[in-house]
């Protein structure tokens, strides 16, 4: 059984990789309907995955200011020559 | 887009300080955010991204234009926080108070934006729990996660990104998933 498990777990990876052809895409989708253990972990993941993609933070108000003034005046010789 | 950078980017080459401006603004919520998914916390990304953009600016010459932008600037953030973590190591709570804050934890610092009570609630519990999951992994997987689900990055943007090949990377991606899976079910256990 150890075995199956790793063949499903390479399955599920090549899934969501995005590199599973449709016969493979089918296989999978068959055995979530199964196994309960791989959907808890395939639903899991997925929800986690789907919440990093759709987070949306800001950089805090007055970053961009402070980025600005942190940078140094004259950072090229020639101007320094001049 | 990329040529609209390309011209920012020679424009602050050329000794322009202003233009760097336009660089900032347009890089500044992607950095934060990767910074704060790194190390948890927001003053320390906040401090990180400061310190990933005056970096940028100070070895502008060094960036050639071989790979995006953008990708050169993640490898500069994610180095940063890379050695950040390795100095203090990761012992942090979300009770902890946050340095400089006045009494201020993970909680208050995370829902102090929220307008609405109730939305107030259960958005931030929903992103502590994903900030959570992710502080467990190991920063390597941590970051080529990241790169790859917050940033929506290619294989080979990551590749060059993290300066490992791109078989590595596909690897690490993997790790990482079955360390969440792995956080999953130990979460799952103990509620």
């Amino acid at each position: 059984m150890g075995c199956e498990k790793e063949y499903y777990d390479n399955l599920m990876n090549k899934v969501m990789d995005g590199d599973a052809d449709a016969s493979e895409q089918e296989q999978f989708e068959s055995h979530l309907g199964e196994c309960a253990v791989c959907r808890a972990e395939y639903e899991a993941v997925s929800f986690l995955l789907d919440e990093l993609e759709t987070s949306d933070l800001h950089a805090p108000v007055g970053f961009t200011a402070a980025v600005m003034s942190s940078l140094p005046y004259q950072k090229r010789k020639f101007h320094l020559q001049t | 887009m990329d040529a609209l950078i390309a011209n920012m980017v020679s424009q602050v080459k050329n000794g322009d300080r202003d233009a760097y401006e336009g660089i900032v603004d347009l890089f500044k919520d992607k950095i934060f955010q990767l910074c704060y998914r790194m190390t948890g916390n927001r003053h320390e990304a906040e401090d990180l991204a400061q310190e990933a953009f005056l970096r940028a600016y100070m070895n502008i010459e060094k960036y050639n234009g071989e790979y995006k932008f953008s990708t050169w600037l993640f490898r500069i953030a994610t180095n940063l926080c890379i050695d950040r973590l390795r100095k203090k190591k990761p012992d942090y709570s979300l009770d902890a108070e946050v340095p400089g804050t006045d009494g201020a934890n993970m909680y208050s610092q995370l829902s102090s934006k929220e307008p609405l009570p109730e939305e107030t609630i259960t958005e931030s519990e929903k992103r502590m729990e994903l900030q959570a999951e992710i502080l467990k992994l190991p920063e390597k997987y941590r970051t080529a996660i990241l790169l790859k689900y917050m940033e929506d990055m290619s294989l080979e943007e990551i590749s060059q990104a993290m300066d490992i090949p791109v078989p590595t990377v596909k690897t690490r991606i993997h790790r990482g998933r079955e360390a969440l899976k792995k956080v999953f079910q130990q979460t799952a256990v103990s509620k």
